[in-house]
């Protein structure tokens, strides 16, 4: 007599998850007097070695951890410390993870300096994501100035209307958790839902010399440095180079507690339609890097 | 269990550190970070199968544990109790993963043998992805990370019998995903390699009249 097999019984049996079971006892009859059984048990145990074969070649497998994820993951548990860590000589941080413990912060004379630097180079990128803007706006689209969420965005002579080239940004007084910030809506904000404050044109993103936008009026008193258009331009300049994508919503607001420029990504990490959100705190952009992030995930 | 990482700077084992942390030492937990991160960041990355995933997994575990080192009690080592908020951390992230709709994973191909250890461990590492979440879980601790049988438990949170059978019921899954092993319950059409001789890596062994459980783990 045969019967067909339950591999993941047999599989039970192999691997030893059957012993001391009255199930052990009757897996090894029906190996010992089911040919179907029998052959089956051992097709399985020559695969199952074959298989911890190939196990112990990618378990051989060195993974460091990368210096970007070990960089994030030292910002985010000196953004959880707080303020006020005692920083030994030399201007480190308290609480930095990376080796030797050095700095994911730059001191202050470093950092303003390397702002301006950033800040030329991210006007670069987005002078290029305007101008892809505009190629894919007149391709197509004709003369509707009209964003996809329904709005006339606020300076129609850029000819930018792709979400892209404008981000909306909003001081929406929000104070976020993790969990909000990984379920934050990724479709443009309805007119209804925006707060009054400003969308930001290819053109104020570009000129680093113009005056802060109506975001300072409403940003939390720490972020005011980022409503100035070179910091801000340094500080996505230096999301987009970490993290891939475009940002598509910014929000001087809060995150646990603290001021915290949250900046949304479509296409994060080179994905199409990956989304992602950063919060930041007001040293991003400082020595070129994300030095100041308070939390990055996911959304949607 | 597995032992610190090498390079540790600060003479203090593990559980002091915990306790150091508790205590308000913003150093201590850093350090923990700094000697376990190579374990925990492969870990996050082979349960999770992508960078990005495993990243953010990370970073929440590590803030949780950072929160709520407090609740330590000292039952079990510190690395166990980090593998397990960020083996949990992953899981949740994957079954949210598993929630959403998704592109179907592209199927091993099973007719090309990998011709260097790398490029098998890349092949391991995609069929490893299709696995489900709990069984990918125990095979990277164990067969992976090298945990015995009863510290996987432990970081996992259930019976040794139950690491056992996920393992045994993962590698039976991965033996199929990758040509050891013939599709249970599958016609030759189905897997054009079984009765022919087209070079394979594995001779694709036969279970011939052979089903999978109703369930897919203990």
């Amino acid at each position: 007599m045969t019967g067909d097999v339950d591999l993941d019984r047999l599989a039970d049996y192999v691997g030893g998850a059957l012993d001391g079971t009255p199930d052990e006892a009757a897996v090894a009859r029906l190996v010992a007097t089911d040919p179907t059984w029998s052959s089956a048990h051992a097709a399985l145990v020559a695969a199952d070695a074959r298989v911890r074969a190939d196990l112990r070649l990618l378990a051989a497998e060195a993974e460091p951890m990368p210096d970007d994820v070990l960089a994030r993951v030292s910002a985010a548990l000196e953004a959880e410390a707080g303020p006020g860590i005692p920083a030994p000589a030399g201007g480190h941080p308290g609480l930095s993870v990376l080796p030797g413990g050095r700095a994911t912060r730059v001191p202050d004379g470093r950092r303003r300096r390397a702002v301006i630097g950033v800040a030329a180079a991210a006007v670069v990128g987005l002078g290029a994501i305007s101008v892809a803007a505009q190629l894919h706006t007149s391709g197509g689209r004709g003369g509707a100035a009209v964003s996809s969420a329904g709005r006339a965005p606020a300076q129609p002579q850029s000819g930018a209307t792709d979400l892209y080239a404008s981000p909306d940004i909003r001081t929406s007084g929000t104070d976020y958790s993790p969990g909000e910030l990984s379920a934050l809506p990724t479709a443009p904000f309805s007119a209804q839902a925006r707060q009054p404050q400003q969308q930001a044109g290819p053109d104020v993103m570009k000129d680093a010399s113009s005056s802060p936008t109506s975001a300072a009026t409403g940003a939390p008193d720490e972020l005011r440095p980022l409503t100035e258009p070179a910091a801000r331009a340094a500080c996505l300049g230096a999301i987009m180079a970490r993290y891939g994508g475009t940002p598509t919503m910014l929000d001087y607001a809060r995150f646990q507690g603290r001021p915290a420029l949250i900046v949304l990504l479509d296409g994060a990490g080179g994905v199409t339609g990956r989304k992602r959100a950063v919060a930041v705190g007001p040293h991003c952009g400082a020595g070129g890097a994300v030095t100041d992030e308070r939390y990055s995930t996911q959304v949607g | 269990m597995v032992g610190a990482e090498t390079g540790a700077r600060d003479p203090r084992d593990d559980a002091a550190l915990m306790r150091a942390h508790s205590a308000g030492d913003r150093q201590a937990f850093a350090e923990l970070v700094r000697r376990h991160r190579d374990r925990l960041w492969a870990v996050a990355l082979r349960t999770t199968g992508d960078r990005e995933e495993a990243a953010d997994a990370l970073q929440d575990a590590l803030l949780s544990a950072y929160r709520t080192a407090d609740r330590f009690r000292g039952d079990s080592a510190v690395t166990t109790w980090l593998h397990r908020i960020v083996v949990n951390a992953c899981l949740d992230r994957l079954r949210r993963r598993q929630a959403r709709p998704t592109v179907p994973l592209p199927e091993v191909d099973r007719t090309v043998a990998p011709s260097t250890d790398r490029e098998t461990a890349l092949v391991v590492h995609a069929a490893l992805d299709q696995l489900p979440p709990d069984q990918r879980a125990a095979l990277v601790l164990v067969d992976l990370q090298g945990y015995p049988v009863a510290d996987a438990a432990r970081v996992l949170g259930v019976a040794e019998g139950t690491i056992k059978s996920r393992c045994a019921r993962g590698r039976a899954r991965l033996a199929v995903l990758l040509g050891h092993l013939r599709e249970p319950d599958s016609a030759a059409s189905r897997n054009p390699i079984a009765d022919g001789d087209v070079p394979s890596r594995s001779g694709n062994a036969s279970a011939a009249g052979t089903h999978w459980g109703k369930e897919g783990g203990k």
